[in-house]
């Protein structure tokens, strides 16, 4: 285990009992709306995609029920991305959960949806599961993982991996590698090399980010 | 022998006699609707149906005298072209040629199987006829109409949604006070929550004919894929699909399938607009309707690019409101990311945001003002999409910036889109409009809430930044759509659909075909 993910687990150790002690506390407070919540399909959004209606996140308790449901993992793929979507509404842990789950979730569509939630988690495991997920196997799940970092105020800690990422064999990565670089006033210079990438989306990220 | 026809007109004191022309050219429209409701269309049946009602008549069209031995030939477009004698079939695609002896009272007819069908048919005399009986050979040109769809500075007729019981009630009773018997419901239930109204089908004419385009996203009875056929299929009105739906994607949905008011570019009037779709990546709607709609000629199709938007449709950031007091009476709305901000940067950084908070993480105005990554994501999209689309939507349509407006809107990237994004803001742009016929022009956006919880509507200052954009005559309302439609990636026009009266002539487009 790298140190990165040592640290990772360290973190966010007892994050899975905590979240399946508050799921249980909630059926136990209100077993109707637990079972509810069990059942409960996620809707059809304009674009075709599953994600749960807001009444699914409102209720006190729901966050844990349904940040339970996700690490259970008995959903298939389009359910559990709407858990992921709809969880991050919640008070629930779910940044923690995420930054443990991201190692685990079979899904990249999931991982995905996590990575890019993690941009506004404001807990410290943030960083360091974005760091460990821009070597993702799925180039969606490291872009959605580059443009988090960049939009978090703590996002320059992990400076060197996002530099690293500008070479990234996905033009997606390296797009949203450069525009976190310019944004975090990472060293902008090593956007220069990307001015003559072969994909137009990078170049234009590259100049925007060179002229923040 | 037919007496030569004429006709007198008189004045001025004197008096002339010009010969009666006969007709060199027949119009119609395709046959596409099932008038004797047998579910098919009326093309596709073997005999005329009872009921049949758009077949033209051209039993005037030459003088041959009655018992004249004539040949008909048809010519062109054959396969979507037949000639009815009564209710007998005379010419079609495997019999192009027959003799016929002509009548005093001819009750023949054409019948078109498709849209800008093109055909001759020619009469030749024969030459043997008996004595005294004369005939003229002729050819009579034979043309469909296009398939032309609605624009939004038509009258409307019927407005459609789905009642979601509690969750969208303050929704349909917007519209019903506004519109009333105008207004028509679905069951949430009968089409298993499918909300999106409008991109499942798409209303068009095509000469006398209505036509219902019904989208390839929900095939095979999935969702609204019924509702066409439930609620609108009528005798002149056809219900049909271009596509299949295996390969269908966002884009295929009709909130991407939107037509300008009419216009003028570079001196060529466009008497019922243009059609215009999005492309997401390079990638529209399905070949087969694309093409069909290139083909029609006369709304000239282009495009514009939506990659930057987690759905993916036109109708997220583009609109077209009627405004008597515009230059060419109507404006184009396009939603400005930058607009958004400089408005945000405008307010109060320490107002309330409960509704925010509740649903997108920002308390307050100065949250969502302290997020650099948002603030740097709406002047990327203003520079990178928008204002590129502003420049297709000039030279495309002839105008000019004094016919656009920028609305502000707020956008935000959405976890798992890949990037692309969402209306953060409910997204105003993405209204609905509706004018009743001698009626004032009621538009329908979804309410903003920027506001404190229970503050009234007047207190939102969003609501008023907007209400001074707008039309001065348009009549507002604003709608809750918050959870059934702005959480679930939508707003008042994707859950709604216009039926619109078509009072102009297609032929009015006629000098679009010329040269073809």
């Amino acid at each position: 285990m790298s140190g990165l993910l040592l640290w990772i687990a360290l973190a966010t150790a007892g994050v899975r009992e905590d979240v399946d002690a508050a799921a249980e506390a909630a059926r136990k407070a209100d077993p109707a709306r637990a079972a509810a919540l069990a059942a409960m399909e996620p809707g059809v959004t304009r674009n075709g995609m599953a994600r749960f209606p807001g009444e699914a996140w409102r209720g006190e308790h729901d966050g844990a029920l349904l940040l339970a449901r996700l690490l259970d993992g008995g959903d298939d793929e389009a359910t559990r991305a709407a858990l992921a979507e709809a969880v991050r509404h919640t008070d629930a842990p779910w940044g923690a959960a995420f930054a443990w789950h991201l190692a685990v979730e079979p899904s990249a569509a999931v991982r995905e949806v996590e990575a890019d939630a993690l941009r506004r988690w404001s807990g410290p495991e943030a960083v360091p599961a974005l760091v460990s997920t821009l070597r993702d196997a799925d180039p969606a799940v490291r872009a959605a993982a580059a443009r988090s970092l960049g939009g978090r105020p703590d996002g320059a800690l992990a400076g060197e991996t996002l530099l690293v990422a500008l070479a990234d064999p996905s033009p997606h990565v390296r797009a949203a590698a450069a525009r976190s670089v310019g944004l975090l006033g990472l060293p902008r210079e090593r956007l220069a090399p990307l001015l003559s990438d072969p994909d137009e989306r990078v170049r234009v990220a590259a100049e925007r980010g060179m002229s923040r | 022998m037919l007496l030569p026809v004429t006709v007198a007109l008189v004045g001025c004191g004197h008096s002339y006699e010009i010969p009666y022309r006969y007709p060199t050219e027949v119009t119609g429209h395709a046959n596409l609707d099932d008038d004797d409701l047998g579910g098919e269309p009326d093309w596709d049946d073997d005999a005329l149906v009872a009921g049949e009602d758009d077949l033209p008549d051209i039993h005037a069209w030459t003088d041959c005298d009655h018992g004249a031995a004539v040949t008909l030939a048809l010519t062109g477009d054959v396969d979507l072209v037949r000639v009815w004698d009564g209710d007998t079939l005379l010419l079609d695609v495997d019999h192009p040629t027959a003799t016929y002896t002509w009548s005093s009272s001819p009750e023949l007819s054409v019948e078109f199987g498709g849209f800008l069908a093109t055909a001759t048919l020619s009469l030749t005399p024969a030459a043997d006829q008996a004595r005294d009986v004369a005939c003229t050979a002729g050819d009579l040109a034979l043309l469909s109409a296009p398939l032309i769809l609605n624009h939004h500075l038509q009258v409307a007729e019927q407005e459609m949604m789905l009642d979601a019981g509690a969750e969208n009630e303050a929704f349909v009773a917007g519209f019903d006070q506004a519109l009333g018997d105008m207004v028509i419901t679905g069951s949430v239930r009968t089409y298993q929550w499918d909300v999106w109204v409008q991109d499942e089908f798409e209303f068009a004419t095509t000469g006398g004919m209505g036509v219902v385009i019904d989208s390839v996203r929900s095939m095979r009875g999935a969702g609204l894929d019924d509702f066409p056929e439930d609620n609108l299929e009528a005798p002149g009105m056809a219900v049909l699909s271009w596509g299949l739906g295996p390969g269908a994607s966002s884009q295929d949905s009709f909130g991407n399938l939107e037509v300008s008011p009419p216009v003028t570019v570079d001196g060529v009037e466009y008497p019922f607009g243009r059609i215009y779709w999005g492309e997401w990546q390079g990638e529209g709607p399905v070949d087969e309707l694309t093409e069909l709609l290139e083909a029609q000629k006369v709304q000239d199709p282009f495009q514009v690019d939506v990659s930057w938007l987690c759905v993916g449709h036109v109708d997220e950031f583009s609109t077209f409101l009627p405004d008597p007091s515009a230059p060419k009476g109507f404006r184009l709305y396009l939603a400005s990311p930058r607009a958004g901000w400089t408005f945000l940067e405008s307010l109060d950084p320490t107002l309330a945001l409960p509704r925010y908070a509740e649903d997108h993480g920002y308390d307050t105005v100065g949250d969502l003002l302290a997020d650099t990554d948002l603030a740097a994501l709406q002047e990327e999209l203003q520079v990178d999409y928008v204002d590129v689309a502003r420049e297709v939507f000039k030279r495309e349509l002839g105008l000019d910036d004094a016919d656009i407006v920028d609305l502000p809107a707020v956008y935000e990237v959405y976890p798992g889109c890949g990037g692309a994004t969402l209306s953060l803001i409910p997204g105003t742009v993405n209204l609905t409009v509706a004018q009743p016929a001698g009626g004032e022009t009621h538009l329908f956006l979804p309410d903003p809430f920027f506001r404190a919880d229970g503050a009234p509507i007047e207190d939102d200052p969003v609501v008023s930044a907007i209400e001074a954009l707008l039309p001065p005559d348009a009549v507002t309302h604003w709608l809750d759509d918050w959870d059934t439609y702005h959480l679930m990636m939508g707003e008042v026009h994707c859950g709604t659909n216009t039926r619109r009266a078509q009072t102009r002539p297609w032929t009015d487009a006629r000098h679009l075909l010329e040269g073809e």
